[in-house]
């Protein structure tokens, strides 16, 4: 269901799109009826999961949330879309209106799901955790909604976002992290690719924003080295470990080998999946640590002197 | 300590009000968010105009800004993070807050500050 705030703060506002009903002819209204579709068909279809709870919980979407408003957020029950800086004079303006990307739709309504399953402290590395996830299933969105495989997607989250006055493909790339924008009034992309990078912040609760690029560029590491639909296999496992296996305060290597031992359990100990993760968490500069039974074979090896 | 001195601090200004003789400063901080590019900016009532620094006084006044109480804000996903401070006779008292912790009295000054800073960009 859509609601409209009409450009203020009372909340949910005026009824504009509810379940079933054609659409409005309202770009806000209808980018934030179809995305939430597409993700709820996320999912659904591929996941097996009813709705954020998993109970069929009704998707709440706001939309022109107050004026000159360049944000969108999950409030713990609802996403919250604004218009972007349509407050400002053409050549001054930086941002569309937040609907325009479906990614972003996948990422907020992800925050939801993150809510009801790991419950991702928002700070520090479990936050950037959450906000990897919500990026990783926004773009898994995008990219079923475009039919595209892990080699054709583009990888960027918001593309569409900025206005023509910005240089920048989109707010975020999974696949080169640190690239997405480059302009003269914004400054560069921030987010490091790598752990040699991790950036020491109080700010944005610890830079959720900027360290997720280390795990988002592990996320493309394995779905690239996967292939096919990146949602079938790697947001499989990823999907998977978000659900029974993450904890709220789990860090980047925590989450890797929960990947690692999801990939196991789905895949089978050593397939091509699993060697995937850990070559994708590798290439980010986080190495796993192995099981117990593993780790003691290996010594146990080295203690014998055998190769 | 601080509370007692931001109590009496507050008390006096709430008490008083601005007066339009003294000058202010106002400094305005906005991150977090989905894109998570801060803006900020500074504004000197001496700069403005009598009756813009009428208006910003009077909106300072109206969010009960040296007395008010503010609700705890917890880090939310991909909420802006405010946090306005404000600079009056020789001393200063800072507020913060997330989008949903926001009390709507804030929400004129709020939205001025952040027009002020975008504008800036």
């Amino acid at each position: 269901m859509i609601y409209d705030a009409e450009n203020g703060s009372a909340m949910p506002g005026r009824l504009a799109r509810a379940e079933g009903d054609a659409a409005t002819g309202d770009a806000a209204t209808d980018e934030a009826y179809d995305g939430a579709g597409a993700t709820f068909d996320l999912y659904y279809e591929i996941f097996e999961r009813n709705s954020i709870d998993n109970q069929g919980m009704d998707l709440i979407s706001i939309v022109h949330y107050l004026q000159g408003y360049d944000n969108a957020f999950w409030n713990g029950e609802r996403m919250v879309y604004g218009d972007g800086d349509e407050d400002l004079p053409e050549d001054q303006r930086l941002f569309n209106r937040f609907t325009i990307a479906i990614d972003i739709i996948g990422h907020e309504l992800t925050h939801g799901v993150t809510q009801y399953e790991a419950g991702l402290v928002y700070k520090d590395q479990p936050g950037a955790l959450n906000e990897s996830f919500s990026d990783v299933f926004g773009s898994l969105v995008k990219q079923r909604a475009k039919m595209q495989t892990a080699d054709e997607a583009d990888w960027l989250i918001g593309e569409g976002l900025f206005t023509s006055n910005v240089h920048g493909a989109g707010i975020r790339s999974m696949k080169n992290p640190g690239t997405a924008y480059n302009d003269p009034i914004l400054g560069k992309d921030p987010q490091p690719a790598h752990m040699r990078d991790y950036v020491q912040t109080t700010s944005d609760n610890g830079g959720v924003h900027i360290n997720s690029g280390i795990p988002n560029r592990a996320f493309f590491g394995v779905a690239k080295a996967l292939g096919g639909y990146a949602w079938q296999k790697a947001g499989k496992i990823w999907y998977i470990a978000l659900r029974d296996k993450l904890a709220a305060n789990d860090d980047f290597h925590t989450a890797a080998n929960k990947t690692f031992e999801v990939a196991a359990a789905l895949y089978g100990k050593n397939s091509p999946a699993q060697l995937a993760v850990q070559k994708g968490w590798d290439e980010v500069g986080i190495t796993l640590h192995l099981d117990k039974k593993q780790g003691c074979g290996k010594n146990f090896r080295q203690f014998l002197g055998w190769p | 300590m601080w509370k007692k001195f931001s109590a009496v601090f507050g008390l006096a200004l709430a008490c008083n009000l601005i007066n339009m003789q003294d000058q202010f400063q106002l400094h305005f901080e906005r991150s977090g968010g989905f894109a998570a590019i801060m803006v900020q900016v500074a504004v000197r009532s001496d700069s403005l105009d009598a009756k813009e620094a009428h208006k910003v006084a009077s909106m300072i006044e109206n969010c009960q800004f040296f007395d008010g109480e503010i609700p705890e804000s917890k880090p939310s996903p991909d909420q802006f993070y405010y946090v306005i401070r404000v600079l009056y006779r020789g001393q200063e008292q800072e507020v913060s807050f997330t989008d949903a912790a926001m009390p709507e009295r804030y929400r004129p000054l709020v939205h001025y500050l952040s027009l002020k800073a975008r504008e800036k960009k």
